[in-house]
């Protein structure tokens, strides 16, 4: 599981749908965390205009929520203000903050690991990167 | 097991989805995969005229064919069978560690550098149709392809429709596509005149095909053996034509024992092959949709009103944008 995808599930149980507590799911610090770097430029150069197109539909405080979840406090505390535009003349710490998007985001992939519902307290599994939000028959 | 005359026993809606639709996905998805490979043309338009950067769920993505045909938005695969999603994985990874630069000529032409090859611009997970775990209002467009049909209710396949609609931002839109009754051209023949309700056969064949039965105990056979000529030289002349007759009518009787024998072994081969065949035939449960009734489902949601609506390859399809 991407850690983009994070950003926009939540509990399967119908009752937490009125719990700001079921958005984004809590993850487990012992989850295995995998992170593949791309080298390719020109994929690179793609994705971050991917990213920068993305970036108004990201939950800022879900994301950074995740990742200190996860051991990661590198993000800045507000979401960067990027445009197309903006691509061309990156200063320096914008630079920065795409890759550590892109690394984030993109290329980094949960494998094996849980994540529980601050609601309800449901816990789900993450094997072999795909996570299962299935519910037990009294549940759902 | 899906047994055909069970079905109708089943009173629970769940239940019967559980054992006709989601067990019998997860026995058959492995061959059921390698059928699913050719994007339908108006989902992929659909697809293909999503405006860049927009994020899409895919309920009941099936093996994920759908996730990675364009590069610039964000799609979201989710289906009830572990199998099918374990597919819809693989080839996912697959296609994310395939270059672009590696693509032939011929794959060129077919459009597929638009694909996703190279990038990662989708994921997958298990989830149920009827609880998705996504926040609502959240996404920008929805497909469902020929996955509805397998809720065993009109008030089920409603809510279905209705839980996709939550799911989306005020205007966005949903491609959803059923079965139809209606399909005078394919090889299954169904028209309007028949139950809308039935159970559809899958044989696994090939690779996929399980010819493991549980063995009948073995009888002993006696070789039945014919001999070529009767012994005579120690038999009287007088007694040797009564000697023969015997002879004649005991061959006689042999040959009717083997051919009995052979008779019962092609039988038992048959039985066999008949066995095996129905081990390997998985009844899936289908609503087939008449004309007009995917529109009504949708409208009775509340949440939608209709962009347009067609019928493609034996299905209703229909765009809807949400309220």
């Amino acid at each position: 599981m991407k850690l983009l995808t994070t950003n926009f599930i939540k509990c399967s149980v119908k009752a937490c749908d009125a719990s700001v507590s079921s958005f984004p799911l809590k993850y487990d610090n012992q989850c295995e965390i995998e992170l593949n770097y791309e080298e390719d430029e020109s994929i690179i150069e793609k994705s971050y205009q991917f990213l920068v197109g993305i970036l108004d539909k990201i939950d800022w405080n879900a994301l950074l929520k995740v990742c200190a979840d996860l051991g990661n406090n590198d993000l800045p505390p507000n979401k960067p203000v990027l445009t197309q535009d903006s691509l061309l003349s990156l200063n320096d710490n914008e630079k920065l903050i795409l890759k550590q998007l892109f690394n984030l985001l993109i290329n980094t992939e949960i494998v094996n690991g849980s994540m529980k519902c601050d609601s309800c307290g449901h816990v789900y599994m993450i094997k072999n990167g795909i996570p299962n939000l299935l519910l037990p028959p009294h549940l759902s | 097991m899906s047994d055909p005359i069970k079905f109708y026993q089943i009173q629970d809606n769940t239940l019967k989805e559980q054992e006709y639709v989601h067990e019998v996905y997860n026995q058959i998805s492995d061959h059921f995969s390698k059928t699913r490979y050719k994007p339908w043309p108006i989902v992929k338009n659909f697809l293909m005229t999503r405006p860049d950067y927009s994020i899409g769920i895919d309920v009941g993505c099936g093996n994920g064919k759908y996730l990675q045909l364009n590069k610039n938005i964000f799609m979201l695969g989710s289906d009830r069978s572990s199998g099918l999603i374990q597919c819809a994985y693989d080839l996912m990874k697959e296609k994310e560690n395939t270059k672009v630069e590696t693509l032939t000529e011929a794959e060129i032409e077919q459009g597929y550098t638009s694909m996703c090859f190279g990038e990662k611009r989708s994921d997958v997970m298990i989830n149920d149709g009827l609880s998705l775990p996504y926040q609502n209002d959240r996404f920008d467009f929805a497909i469902s392809i020929a996955v509805i049909h397998h809720f065993s209710n009109e008030e089920r396949r409603i809510q279905a429709c209705k839980h996709i609609g939550e799911k989306l931002k005020k205007g966005g839109e949903a491609l959803i596509y059923c079965w139809a009754l209606e399909q005078a051209d394919s090889r299954r023949g169904y028209n309007e005149s028949m139950q809308q309700d039935i159970l559809v056969p899958w044989v696994l064949e090939g690779e996929f095909k399980n010819e493991k039965i549980e063995k009948a105990p073995k009888q002993s056979k006696k070789a039945i053996k014919e001999i070529s000529k009767p012994d005579l030289s120690n038999v009287p002349k007088e007694q040797r034509s009564q000697v023969i007759k015997a002879w004649k009518e005991e061959q006689a009787h042999l040959r009717k024992l083997k051919q009995e024998q052979e008779l019962k072994e092609l039988e038992e081969k048959k039985k066999k092959e008949e066995e095996i065949k129905l081990k390997n035939t998985k009844y899936r449960y289908y609503h087939l949709y008449k004309k007009g009734e995917l529109e009504d489902n949708i409208i009775k949601t509340g949440l939608f009103y209709i962009v347009e609506s067609g019928y493609e390859r034996d299905n209703w399809w229909c765009i809807c944008k949400k309220k």
